[in-house]
């Protein structure tokens, strides 16, 4: 009987010291370095936040944890743990983490680096802007070229070298009429030259209609790689009027892709 | 006159030295020119340091808080790989999660995120050269209004 009073003892004591002990920073952790201690930091509030206590007794933990860091004297180390205590509540947590640094650092000489850290760190996770907006002089275009950069517009609606295709058509329409006149002359040099150019023209047109549905299988494959992450996330979230509208998207840039592949075996068996 | 030049020569001493020490916010940096590079139609071209930092975390591409923030912590080549590849997984449509985590995992036939670029064929290593001569040419106007 003895042994299982002790187990049971040991128990008790374990389940009551737990919660103190893990708000508690060990000696090894204090010396590190701020950025490590700030991340050390952040642990040790994941497992409070995770914890089964109470909001207060959570609240008292993570004050400690921040007293303790106070306790090295570096402004460094407030910094990160301030960023620690939030990253580790997560956008959950936000306001909480934020009425607690506030709270534990209302007076005393890490006040000004504190509140810094907190307003910068509170508006990273928010993305809201603290100060005004600003105009970039960057050389954003770095980034341009990767694959699937660029617009989420429909690309269906804009294609000057469809246009340009297109008006090539109407140029041969043109000569083909032109030639039907030719033909009923007498003069059999003139017909050859109206048919050699009938058929520039339309060669010209051709290659015009391939750059053309080249330029619109591209785009509507990028298109199609986007609507597919939307759609994904769309039945995700179960929006049933937006898993509509992407999938009719979806369907119009698929059809332009059927065409510009037909268009292009029939090219190649030319 | 002599007197004058070895005061301005001392003066550019301290000021690349006192350059060297402020640190470079790297990781800001990049964050900005993803942004506005890659999500350029999502993302305004006058949005400030955390709308890009905000969005590109809450689509999977991670930008950690404490790097952000850190003044002289250096983006490595994996790291920046890895922003690059996140955000073509993105683009691609095969981005997947983790269990419980907000980043993009890293497909597993690759062993790390230089790895996947290369086997996709994303270019990676000209922007990361280009990246490193823009941020030694100073912040970015986002960094430092962040930071002021």
């Amino acid at each position: 009987m003895r042994p299982y009073f002790y187990k049971f003892l040991i128990g008790v004591v374990i389940s009551l010291v737990a919660p103190f002990s893990i708000a508690e920073l060990s000696e090894d952790v204090l010396q590190k370095s701020p950025r490590d201690l700030g991340n050390a930091v952040k642990d040790a509030a994941v497992v409070i936040y995770a914890g089964d206590g109470g909001q207060r007794q959570k609240i008292e933990d993570l004050g400690s944890l921040l007293d303790q860091v106070s306790s090295v004297g570096s402004e460094a180390a407030v910094r990160y743990s301030v960023i620690g205590i939030l990253v580790a509540g997560g956008e959950a947590h936000i306001d909480d983490g934020a009425a607690l640094v506030e709270k534990q650092f209302s007076t005393g000489q890490y006040r000004e680096i504190a509140f810094y850290s907190l307003a910068r760190t509170v508006a990273l996770m928010r993305g809201r802007a603290v100060e005004r907006r600003t105009e970039s002089t960057a050389d954003a275009s770095l980034f341009l070229d990767l694959p699937g950069a660029g617009t989420m517009t429909d690309p269906l609606g804009d294609f000057t070298a469809a246009d340009a295709a297109f008006s090539a058509w109407q140029a041969v329409e043109n000569a083909r009429k032109v030639l039907a006149d030719i033909e009923k002359s007498d003069d059999p040099s003139l017909i050859i030259a109206g048919r050699d150019a009938l058929q520039r023209a339309e060669s010209a047109a051709l290659r015009a209609e391939v750059y053309a549905r080249k330029e619109a299988l591209a785009k509507a494959r990028d298109v199609m790689r986007k609507l597919r992450v939307v759609l994904k996330r769309a039945k995700e979230s179960g929006g049933l009027n937006q898993i509509t509208v992407v999938e009719d998207a979806l369907r119009k840039a698929e059809k332009t892709e059927a065409d510009a592949m037909a268009l292009f075996a029939e090219v190649e068996a030319r | 006159m002599r007197l004058n030049f070895r005061f301005i020569a001392l003066f550019v001493l301290f000021a690349a030295s006192f350059r060297a020490c402020a640190g470079t916010y790297e990781y800001g940096s990049l964050a900005v020119l993803l942004a506005k590079g890659y999500f350029k139609n999502d993302i305004d071209a006058a949005a400030p340091l955390e709308e890009c930092v905000h969005f590109l975390n809450s689509h999977g591409v991670c930008f950690s808080l404490f790097d952000v923030q850190d003044p002289d912590a250096k983006v490595t080549v994996e790291d920046f790989a890895r922003v690059v590849g996140q955000s073509t997984l993105l683009f691609l449509g095969e981005a997947e999660f983790e269990p419980g985590s907000q980043c993009i995992r890293k497909p597993l036939d690759a062993a790390t995120w230089v790895d996947y670029c290369q086997l996709n064929d994303v270019s990676f290593k000209n922007k990361f050269e280009k990246f490193q001569s823009t941020v030694s040419g100073g912040y970015l106007p986002e960094v430092s209004v962040f930071f002021k």
